[in-house]
């Protein structure tokens, strides 16, 4: 698998310095840490990763070549399977945008319901980061009780939109359905149970020695670098910047719910652990209070079905208003 | 009924006891199925159900089924995602990898046969193109029960399989399995 | 941001084709591509400005020309901007702003890959998403998803 390098650089890898003694190895793109398929080109110096060339593109599917041949409603269930973890938010980000082009008015209820499953969503994903994450670590015990967490959170989602997974479940204008019967008491049952399960995960992992010192000053990305890279989420909140952008410009109701942006300084793996645990918490609170504030009303779309060539000529009529 | 007819039909479990009589080539073939190792692939977004399969509700170990990083220690790949033409020769040299006798499960509508993505520039149609495939689970993703039901059929044919061998039989043909989508998908 | 976009019109004149500003944060620029790196750099450095954050650049066919598009975010004012200009499509030539944003390598590299768009000075302009042989630029108007072009491709879907 390696290959012992001696002076000079090899023509092939342009990028890459070689030290004289260096060691190339390849990782992936099949590596014990699959999935998401990515191959490194790392250059060894001793036990010490002196360079790494990622490659990417295995997953690449040109999906913007294929969704400018589509109608934009069509496209929605592709952006499910964008980032899979978080379909929801895909979801709303193409038909907050189609909505911005066509001047579309959201009915409040669809607003609620909206934020509602995108914390849900937000709890799903980071889930999965803790239990993957653990298992890299190789505590694979943190895998088990995340997807155990997991699971309810997903009979949640689907006993709403039906899917597990990909639920295509936000329409241009509103959301295609209401919840269903008795689904916020259900919602409130699982934030009651969730809030001890965090504590749970606090055990195992937070005020575990061993997963301290291997994540505690591990990976440091100053807020300098993280910056000019155009870093965002929660990997740069762990790096010192303040940018959410549910604060910075909220959308839906956002600005209406109470919760606070953790943002820590270290920019460690450490730190960014602690940024989404504390995430988990302040979804559970934002989940809370639109539970309470849901008002009553129409959910569904109220607007026409714009095919692409109208909404062409409505960004025109929008470009025109904008420019007045 | 005689041990030995009674033999012929499978493993007799003597009553109320620990011991059970079988004739090897059952006993292997029962072995044999019961230890499938995986490979890891997760591709996409049928390996998040892949995962969930393997995790605590639905507890993929129950089937003994494992799941491994390394192709030499693999008896089944679970290509589990869409393959592009940048992926496909790599998959292609981890399936050269793995040990005989060996098995492909094709997860989802991207595996089986694009998918989503039928119409896509880089997305190859299916990874039967390039590799032989014995059970195709279709859903976009499969339901974990679905992906657990095609793994179940795979372990009766392994086991067919192995019991013919030993026994001198020709091997029963490879007809791929198909699961079809139960329910809602997802 | 007033005083910031008086400073930067009267710095750039003519090289700013046009100019829109939504919101109080939120500013849109039309500017040459002659002069692409030197806002970029402007817009970094100058103390009303702060650009340091890129948040996205793309590039799109028109079926004419390409467009250049670039989105910055300052984290000290919480600004928002977004500089387009466009390149004809035979001489597809832009200057690269890694040494300004070095988080724009990997942009430029997919746009290169994507359209075939040559960001001059960038250090490593070779395929990033797609397999290293294949061959035209796909997300170009006028590229045909050719079958034969994919060994590996089956039928195509009656559309
Ligand atoms: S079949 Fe559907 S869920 Fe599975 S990988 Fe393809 S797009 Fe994703």
């Amino acid at each position: 698998m390696s290959v012992p390098v001696s002076s000079p650089t090899p023509s092939t890898l342009s990028t890459v310095e070689i030290l004289s003694q260096g060691m190339v190895i390849n990782v992936g793109p099949q590596h014990p840490s699959t999935h998401g398929v990515l191959r490194l080109i790392l250059t060894l110096d001793g036990e010490q990763i002196v360079a790494c060339e990622p490659v990417i593109g295995y997953l690449h599917r040109g999906l913007e070549k294929m969704m400018e041949r589509r109608p934009y409603r069509h496209n929605i269930p592709f952006t499910d399977r964008l980032d899979y973890l978080a379909a929801l938010s895909n979801n709303l980000a193409i038909c907050q945008c189609t909505e911005r082009l066509g001047g579309v008015e959201v009915p409040e209820r669809a607003q609620y319901i909206r934020v509602l499953l995108m914390e849900l969503q937000r709890i799903a994903s980071h889930l999965v980061f803790l239990g993957t994450f653990g298992t890299d670590l190789g505590a694979t015990t943190m895998f088990l009780y995340a997807f155990r967490e997991r699971e309810m959170v997903l009979d949640l989602l689907e006993e709403c939109t039906g899917a597990r997974l990909t639920y295509n479940w936000v329409r241009v204008g509103g959301v295609p359905d209401d919840l269903p019967e008795g689904f916020g008491q259900k919602v409130q049952d699982f934030v009651k149970i969730f809030r001890q399960r965090i504590g749970e995960y606090d055990m195992l992992l937070t005020r575990n020695r061993i997963f301290r010192s291997r994540t505690q000053g591990i990976g440091v990305l100053p807020k300098e670098t993280a910056l000019a890279y155009g870093c965002s989420g929660p990997v740069a909140r762990a790096s010192g910047i303040a940018y959410d952008i549910r604060k910075v410009a909220p959308y839906e109701v956002y600005d209406r719910v109470e919760f606070d942006v953790p943002v820590l300084e270290s920019g460690d793996v450490w730190a960014r652990y602690l940024v989404r645990m504390e995430e988990l918490r302040q979804s559970l609170r934002i989940i809370e209070q639109v539970l309470q504030d849901m008002p009553e009303g129409p959910c569904r779309p109220n607007c026409p079905r714009y095919s692409s060539l109208q909404l062409v000529s409505l960004t025109r009529v929008w470009k025109a208003r904008v420019a007045s | 009924m005689g041990v030995k007819e009674r033999l012929e039909q499978g493993i007799i479990r003597v009553p109320g006891g620990t011991i059970l009589v079988a004739k090897l080539a059952d006993l292997m073939a029962w072995a044999r199925k019961s230890s499938m190792w995986s490979l890891t692939f997760g591709l996409s977004c049928c390996a998040i159900e892949m995962m969930a399969t393997a995790a605590s509700r639905y507890d993929l170990d129950r089937f003994g089924m494992f799941f491994r990083a390394t192709p030499r220690q693999a008896d089944v790949m679970i290509v589990a995602g869409w393959v592009s033409v940048k992926m496909a020769p790599f998959i292609k040299r981890l399936y050269e990898q793995m040990p005989e006798p060996k098995y492909v499960i094709a997860m989802g509508g991207c595996a089986s046969a694009g998918g989503p993505y039928r119409d896509s520039i880089t997305i190859v149609k299916g990874v039967d193109q390039f590799v032989p495939v014995d059970v195709y689970v279709y859903g976009c993703p499969p339901r974990p029960e679905n992906l657990i039901l095609g793994i179940l059929k795979l372990q009766e044919r392994i086991r067919e399989e192995h019991r013919a061998e030993k026994n001198g039989l020709p091997r029963p043909v490879r007809e791929p399995i198909i699961i079809p989508e139960t329910g809602a998908t997802g | 941001m007033n005083q910031a976009v008086e400073n930067l019109l009267q710095r750039f004149g003519e090289a700013i084709t046009e100019w829109t500003q939504f919101s109080p944060n939120e500013l849109r620029l039309t500017v040459a591509a002659s002069s692409w790196q030197e806002i970029a750099q402007y817009l970094r450095d100058e103390p009303l400005w702060r650009m340091d954050y890129p948040a996205d650049l793309t590039v799109w066919d028109t079926g004419n020309e390409f467009g250049v598009y670039l989105r910055l975010w300052s984290s000290v004012y919480n600004h928002n901007a977004i500089v387009l200009t466009s390149i004809s499509r035979e001489q597809p030539h832009i200057a690269s702003l890694t040494a300004i944003y070095p988080g724009v390598d990997w942009h430029e590299r997919e746009m290169y890959d994507m359209y075939g768009v040559i960001f001059e000075g960038h250090p490593n302009l070779k395929r990033i998403l797609l397999p290293d042989d294949w061959e035209g630029f796909p997300f170009r108007k006028d590229y045909v998803a050719e079958p034969s072009g994919n060994p590996l491709h089956g039928p195509q879907p009656v559309n």
